[in-house]
This record gives C-alpha cells, sequence and structure tokens, in this order.
C-alpha cells in the first residue's frame, strides 16, 4: 500500500516529482507569502472603509487592532471559540464551521476546535476551581505533616535476628 | 475480509504460543531462582559502556505472560467487536506494535532501552486514541500525548544523567548508591515519570479522557498495560527509592488520588469513565504500598487488576455494541434477565475487583490492606486505604443496581443478544483467570510468605467499610423521586468531586491559553519576525543584493576597468607614501 | 478497634514500634531466662540463598518451605502444612516481640516513678 503511493508520487508523471517536492518545501519553508500581508494601519475614513470591503466585513464591524500591536488593518474579530459555534447551522465547511469567504480570526488556530476555546463560560469560575484544588492538597499535604509525628504502629520491638546478640525467651531454663 | 486465517487469528495464536512458553520458563525460573541477562556491547571506551541489554527474571516473564494473555484475548475479541470497520489491518497492526514496545520496557535492564518503550507506549497510545477521527478524539489524544510526554522529558534528564555513573544499566545501580545525591535527583524524576503515566494526581486528567479510543484499544492499554508501566518502572527501582523523602510525597498523592478517583466514579454516568476511574483508583493503591516498601506485594495488584480489569472493559465493550454505542448508565438496566452470561462475567469481575473473599482480588487487595495495618504509618494514610476500599464498593453496587437491577431503558429489548461466541471465548478466557490468578500467584509469587496477626475487629474492618459502603451504594441508586442525591443542594461541592477535583478543567483551562497565546507571540515575532529578517528572507536578499552589486564588474563595460586601474595605481601611491 | 492504637499509649514513655529495648534482659526476672536458639545453620542459609532480612530464630521452617516447593513445582498448594508450620513460628516470635514492647513500656513507666518519687 505505502509502496503504491510512493510509485503514484514519484514515478507516475514526469512532473510530478518536482510538484511534490515543491509540497514539502513550502510546508518547511517558513517565510510568510506576500500576498498574505495585509495591508497598513487605516487611519483615514476612506482606508477604514475600502479596507473593511476588502476583509468582507461592513463598515460598522470593522474595527482594527490598535497600532502598537503590528498587526496593519487587519479586522479584531469577537473571540469566540470554535466549540462554542452552533453545531447545528449549516456551514460551508462544516469542519471548521466556517462560511466561504468568511475571515479568520487572527488567532484562530488557537482557538479552533481542537485546541482551546476562548468564548467557554464556566459554570464554576476558574479562580474558583484553582481555590478549590490547590487548597485540598495543600490542606491535605499540611494535615499529612501533622500527623506524621503521630504514627500509628503495632506494639512491638525491633525485629529479632541471631546476630544480634543473645535474646531470651520468656520461660525458665 | 472474513476470511477464516486472518490476521486475527494468527497474531492471537502467535501472541497465546508466546505466552505458554513464558509460563513455563517462568516457573522454572521462579523454582531455580534464576536471572538470566543477555548482552550485547555496543562501545566501551573510558570508563562509559553502552551495552543492549535483555533481562530475563521471573518479575519479567511473569508480567509478560499476563500481558501477552490479555493481549492476544484482546485481538480475538476484537474481531467480532471491529468488524464493521474496513482499516482493520491498520488497527491490529497497531495494537502488536504497543504489544512489542510493552514487551521492550518489560524485559529491559538499562534505561535507554526503558525509554524506547515508554515512547513508543505513549506515541501509539495516542494513535489508538484518535483512532476514531473525530475532534473529541483529536482532544483526547492531544490530552493523552502531552500528559505522557512529560514523563518522557524526564525520563530523558534521567539517561542524561545516568552517564554519569558509567552506563545506562540501572540494574546495577540500585543498591549501592542510596545515599549519593545526584542519585536522589535521578529518583525523584523517575519518580515523577512513573507518576505522569501512571496517572496520579496532578497528571491524573488524561485517563478518563482517553476513553474516547475504541473499547478494545481501552481494554488493554487502560486497564492493563500502559498505565501500569510506571508502576511497573517504581518497581524495578524500588531498592534505590527506599527511605527517601520524596515517598512520602508519593505516598500521600497516590492515596489522594486513590479516594478522588473513588468519589468521582459515584457521580458518573458514563461506563467506560466509571471503570477508567476505578482503574485510576487501583492505580493510586498500587503506587500507595509500593512507596511503602511492599514492592512484590505491588506487582502481585498489578497482575490480578490487570486480569479483571480487561474482563471488565470487555463486558463494557459488549454492552456498548448492544445499546446500539450508547454509553450511558442510566439508558441500561435489567440486564442480568436479558443477557447472563455477559452479565455473569461483569459480575464476577466486579467483585473481583472489590476483593470479595477468594476471587482474584481478594488475595492482592486483602494482603495489602493487611500489611499497612501492621506497619508504621499516619493515620490519614490509613484512613485513605480504607475510605478508598469501602468507596470502591461504593461505586461498584452503584454500577451493578444501574446496569443489572433497575429497569431497562432504551428502546426495545431485540438488541440484547448473548449469542456472540467469537467474544464469549475470549472473554471465558479472562474468566477463568480471574477466578484462579489470585489463589494461584499467591502461592508461586511469594517465597517468604507475609505473616499477619491482628485483632478481630482490625480483621474485619475490611468488611465493616465493604458493608458500608455497599448499603451507600444502593442507596444512592434507588431510583425514587424524593432521593436527595439527584438534587442541586451544595452544588460547587458535588461539581468538585464530579469533575475530579477540576483537574481536566485546569490542566485545559487554567494553563493552555496562556501558553498558546506566548507561543503565539513568539511565533509570530520572532520566528516569522526578526529571524527571517537575519537569516531565512532576510540573508536571501542580503545575498542577491551583493550578486547583483558584484554582477555590476562582469558587465564588460570599459568604463570599469579603467576606473579600477586608476583605483589601484592610487591606492599603490598611497601605500608609498605612508 | 481497641488495637489499632496499640502503641499509641507508649507515646508517654517515648516508645514506638520498631524501637530497641533498653533495659538489661535480666532485669526484673526472679528466674533465669532461657535463650533463644537458632536451629538453621548459617552455611544452609547461605547456600539458600536467602536474603538477609528473613534469616532470624524461624529460619529452619522457611528452609522446609522452599525445600518442599522445589520437590511439589507447579502444585505448589500442596506445601500448605509447612506455610502454615512457618507462619506460627513467626506468630509466636512476633508474640515474643509484643511481650518484650509490654516489658519496655513498664520498665520505663517504672523509670519515671522512681525519678519522680527521688
Amino acid at each position: 500500500m505505502a509502496l503504491s503511493l510512493v510509485k503514484k508520487a514519484i514515478l507516475a508523471n514526469p512532473h510530478s516529482l518536482r510538484k511534490n517536492v515543491g509540497v514539502f518545501c513550502n510546508a518547511a519553508r517558513n517565510h510568510w507569502n506576500y500576498q498574505y500581508k495585509p495591508g497598513p494601519y487605516p487611519k483615514t475614513m476612506a482606508e477604514r472603509q475600502a479596507a473593511a470591503k476588502k476583509y468582507g466585513l461592513s463598515i460598522e464591524e470593522y474595527q482594527p487592532y490598535p497600532e502598537e500591536m503590528g498587526y496593519g488593518d487587519y479586522p479584531k474579530l469577537p473571540d469566540i471559540g470554535a466549540d462554542s459555534k452552533d453545531p447545528h447551522y449549516p456551514y460551508d465547511l462544516p469542519y471548521l464551521k466556517r462560511n466561504f469567504n468568511e475571515p479568520f480570526h487572527v488567532a484562530s488556530e488557537i482557538i479552533g476546535e481542537d485546541r482551546f476555546n476562548i468564548s467557554v463560560k464556566h459554570r464554576i469560575p476558574l479562580w474558583q476551581q484553582w481555590t478549590w484544588f490547590l487548597g485540598v492538597m495543600f490542606g491535605s499535604y499540611m494535615l499529612y505533616r501533622y500527623l506524621d509525628d503521630y504514627k500509628i504502629g503495632r506494639p512491638v520491638v525491633a525485629k529479632q535476628y541471631p546476630q544480634e546478640g543473645p535474646h531470651y525467651m520468656f520461660c525458665p531454663k | 475480509m472474513h476470511q477464516k486465517f486472518s490476521i486475527c487469528f494468527i497474531s492471537f495464536f502467535f501472541l497465546f504460543f508466546f505466552m505458554l512458553m513464558n509460563l513455563f520458563m517462568m516457573i522454572y525460573f521462579i523454582i531455580s531462582n534464576l536471572t538470566i541477562m543477555i548482552e550485547w556491547e555496543i562501545i566501551s571506551f573510558n570508563s562509559i559502556s553502552i551495552v543492549m541489554s535483555i533481562l530475563l527474571d521471573w518479575m519479567s516473564l511473569l508480567f509478560m505472560m499476563f500481558v501477552l494473555l490479555i493481549s492476544s484475548s484482546v485481538i480475538y475479541w476484537k474481531k467480532s467487536y471491529m468488524s464493521s470497520e474496513i482499516n482493520l489491518n491498520r488497527f491490529i497492526i497497531l495494537v502488536i506494535m504497543f504489544v512489542l514496545s510493552m514487551i521492550l520496557l518489560i524485559i529491559s535492564p538499562n534505561i535507554i532501552s526503558i525509554l524506547l518503550g515508554w515512547d513508543g507506549l505513549g506515541l501509539i497510545s495516542y494513535c489508538l486514541v484518535i483512532y476514531y477521527q473525530n475532534v473529541k478524539s483529536y482532544n483526547a489524544g492531544m490530552l493523552t500525548a502531552l500528559s505522557n510526554r512529560i514523563g518522557d522529558v524526564m525520563i530523558l534528564m534521567v539517561i542524561a544523567w545516568m552517564l554519569n555513573y558509567g552506563s545506562w544499566n540501572y540494574i546495577y545501580y540500585l543498591m549501592f548508591m542510596k545515599n549519593d545525591f545526584f542519585m536522589n535527583v535521578i529518583s525523584i524524576m523517575i519518580i515523577l515519570a512513573a507518576m505522569t503515566k501512571s496517572a496520579q494526581i496532578p497528571f491524573s486528567s488524561w485517563l478518563p479522557a482517553a476513553m474516547a479510543a475504541p473499547t478494545p484499544v481501552s481494554a488493554l492499554v487502560h486497564s492493563s498495560t500502559l498505565v501500569t508501566a510506571g508502576v511497573y518502572l517504581l518497581i524495578r527501582f524500588n531498592l534505590l527509592l527506599e527511605d527517601m523523602f520524596m515517598l512520602k510525597i508519593l505516598l500521600l498523592f497516590s492515596g489522594l488520588t486513590m479516594m478522588m478517583a473513588g468519589i468521582s466514579a459515584n457521580y458518573e454516568y458514563d461506563l467506560k469513565k466509571i471503570i477508567a476511574l476505578s482503574t485510576l483508583s487501583q492505580l493510586g493503591l498500587m503506587m500507595s504500598i509500593l512507596s511503602m516498601g511492599y514492592g512484590d506485594l505491588a506487582f502481585f495488584h498489578l497482575l490480578t487488576h490487570a486480569m479483571f480489569k480487561a474482563l471488565l472493559f470487555m463486558c463494557a465493550g459488549v454492552l456498548i455494541h448492544m445499546m446500539n454505542d450508547n454509553q450511558d448508565i442510566r439508558m441500561m438496566g435489567g440486564l442480568s434477565i436479558f443477557i447472563p452470561v455477559t452479565s455473569l462475567c461483569f459480575n464476577i469481575s466486579n467483585m473481583a475487583l472489590c476483593g470479595i473473599p477468594f476471587l482474584a482480588g481478594f488475595y492482592s487487595k486483602d494482603l495489602i490492606l493487611e500489611v499497612t495495618m501492621m506497619s508504621n504509618l499516619n493515620m490519614m494514610v490509613l484512613y485513605l486505604y480504607y475510605f478508598s476500599t469501602g468507596l470502591t464498593m461504593f461505586y461498584t453496587i452503584r454500577l451493578m443496581m444501574y446496569l443489572m437491577i433497575n429497569d431497562f431503558n432504551l428502546m426495545s429489548v431485540y438488541n440484547l443478544y448473548d449469542e456472540d461466541y467469537i467474544m464469549l471465548k475470549s472473554m471465558m478466557i479472562l474468566l477463568f483467570m480471574s477466578l484462579i490468578s489470585g489463589s494461584m500467584l499467591s502461592w508461586m509469587i511469594f517465597c517468604y510468605p507475609y505473616m499477619i496477626f491482628m485483632s478481630l475487629n482490625m480483621k474485619l474492618m475490611v468488611i465493616y467499610v465493604s458493608l458500608m459502603g455497599g448499603m451507600m451504594g444502593w442507596l444512592v441508586s434507588k431510583m425514587n423521586i424524593y432521593s436527595v442525591n439527584k438534587f442541586l443542594m451544595m452544588y460547587n461541592l458535588n461539581m468538585f468531586f464530579t469533575l475530579m477535583w477540576f483537574m481536566p478543567n485546569l490542566s485545559v483551562y487554567g494553563f493552555n491559553y496562556y501558553i498558546l497565546s506566548f507561543s503565539k507571540n513568539l511565533y509570530k515575532n520572532i520566528d516569522m519576525g526578526w529571524s527571517e529578517l537575519f537569516s531565512g528572507y532576510g540573508m536571501f536578499n542580503l545575498i542577491k543584493n551583493y550578486s547583483l552589486i558584484s554582477m555590476i564588474y562582469q558587465m564588460n563595460n570599459f568604463k570599469i576597468y579603467l576606473f579600477s586601474f586608476v583605483f589601484w595605481m592610487l591606492l599603490i601611491m598611497l601605500m608609498i607614501l605612508v | 478497634m481497641g488495637n489499632l492504637l496499640g502503641s499509641f499509649n507508649a507515646r508517654n514513655v517515648n516508645l514506638n514500634m520498631d524501637d530497641k529495648p533498653t533495659f538489661d534482659p535480666q532485669e526484673g526476672f526472679s528466674y533465669e531466662r532461657k535463650p533463644r536458639e537458632m536451629i538453621a545453620k548459617e552455611e544452609d542459609l547461605i547456600s539458600a540463598r536467602i536474603p538477609p532480612k528473613y534469616r532470624d530464630y524461624c529460619a529452619h521452617h522457611l528452609l522446609e518451605y522452599q525445600v518442599c516447593r522445589y520437590k511439589n513445582v507447579p502444585l505448589m498448594y500442596k506445601c500448605a502444612h509447612e506455610k502454615h508450620a512457618y507462619l506460627n513460628c513467626e506468630h509466636q516470635d512476633y508474640v515474643m516481640r509484643m511481650k518484650e514492647f509490654e516489658r519496655e513500656r513498664r520498665l520505663r513507666v517504672r523509670e519515671n516513678r522512681l525519678i519522680g518519687v527521688a
């Protein structure tokens, strides 16, 4: 099975080797694609409208990141994790829960469905969870250390080995 | 692929034959107290010797025998369970690779081949957990792999450090270097590695999550082999670890794991998660008796637990299959009437888990409890042991009530059929072993028997806590409307116990976002930013510009040659004058 | 659970489990105490490769048990008689240790009382 795949990748088509090696090189080459680079930070109203049109958002919902963060005119989309999106809506790409031409969130690989869910609303707030857990661990450790001085043992002395000198029984000779 | 001699049968026969061979060798080795070590020396220079060794003593042969028995039964059982799977070959090859890594881990007396087996176990269990490729399985697999990775890092550091002592065969160092500071550090790392693999607190969130794997994987991996690899490593290192401070911490953590898993299993409604949490509880028991110095008792409990836990998972798999892939125990009920043979296996393995007298679990578990009574402990540990024993009975009786006694809650009883002979045959093998292996092993392993002497009440305390736990289990699962445990009082406390003391939540939501966004910033600013300027694309641009400049000299422009002549003359005159 | 806190009361005189006795073995006895005998020979124990912590006063029963195991493998349940003999001997040894403990405790209490009076 693996051998047939290898044969198909290399030998079938004369250009296929170059294309397939190209795929691997592209995956490893780290430089970003110049077409993906966002434009400069929009300062005037006309620039904002052009940027909103470029990203497919309306002018009310387009809001760029602050300039010093270095994102240019990329829009700041609301932080909704993929796990919180509606599972029953007929998306164009159901496994990404995304429609066609919908702008990606800047951190979309972090808040995707197989990673962190940034918009989860915990029933018990996270600080409370930490307090419960660390409190129980710390409390039991302290209790353990305190009780370490009060060991329960059996009422026996050390085991008697014949090498350690004469031992005696409790009856007369 | 319904041919008679499919890969399932072939691998089953091969593993079973290997197991029988191991059985005979093991009996011979126990009696004649023999240990064989086969070594291939790779290189030896300057007080370092790198050898590849295989250690065959009774402990490794016995463990190998049990691993092979369980894996052969599971592979045979799996033929019927996953008959609707198209890529069965791939799955079986993964399972066989898993068994091979486990065997490599068992027979190796040096740290390098333990690392090969350990990392192999982690990697293959990841591949097996994500076998059903949906997003929940991906998440579960990631949690498994990353938790195991921490242990791998610890073992890597131990490898680096152990070369200090001359070779990687830790077997030779165990008795001699107890007071050396670096050996203590090595032992702390080994303990941490075993804690991650065997899912103690605080690393225990991966074990219930890994139930996203198919049930044969859970039966083989998460009941008997992967999670006991950590315990086995510590059993091998047990001579080194005596009288260490870290052992007391291990005792506390494993005792807390026992209790936490017992409590959380009482609130769970997913069948596989209950069994996973009961595995976690027994693992805590094994680790804690190990940290008190009784390594052979931990080993004994490891073996008997593997038997009945694998059987329990297989029965659970049969039940899930019948319930149309539904895992909720609220949907099941009355099964002892409809599927008597499977519920027989289920009941026997549950009772063996609790330590009902003279089944397999009794010999190991009761001996462990009595030995702890006889030793010098602080009160909290004693309390943890006996309370967890009661909790075991509690969730077992609750599970049996839900499954066997209360009414059947799913659509129709037509699905419940007991005549799947392939599954039944392999369950019968394990059933037989789980009945007799307790007594058989207790005769064979203990060359030097333990003497137990205690008053009547102390000895019966096991029965007292079991009965109390059983009664609580019966009370909790009565399906009345006026049943206080179904109300939402004390919500926070109940959530604390249900969600495993918030550990899965905290290890995911507490940590992940900060680490992921930190790595995003690093990647964006450094990997794709500045270091592209100084290497990568920036270097490319720089070299291109320089070669453009140097191309100017090669453009065959006559003026360049005249100018360079003049420039050279000027330079020589400057050098003559100065 | 009367015996659970077995050595707890001895904490008043600073006596814990596995302590060594500090008084002279003959003190307080009107008769002369019989010494314990070690029946198994040292070279037998060495050649049977019994670990040092099991070479106590009951080791002769242990040797019998090992011999019986070797003869009866794999039907080791037939050695129940030898195992029972060994465990009985260990039991007597344990009871003797408990008696020594109690004697030690009483001697220490008496010591404290004498010091308290003086």
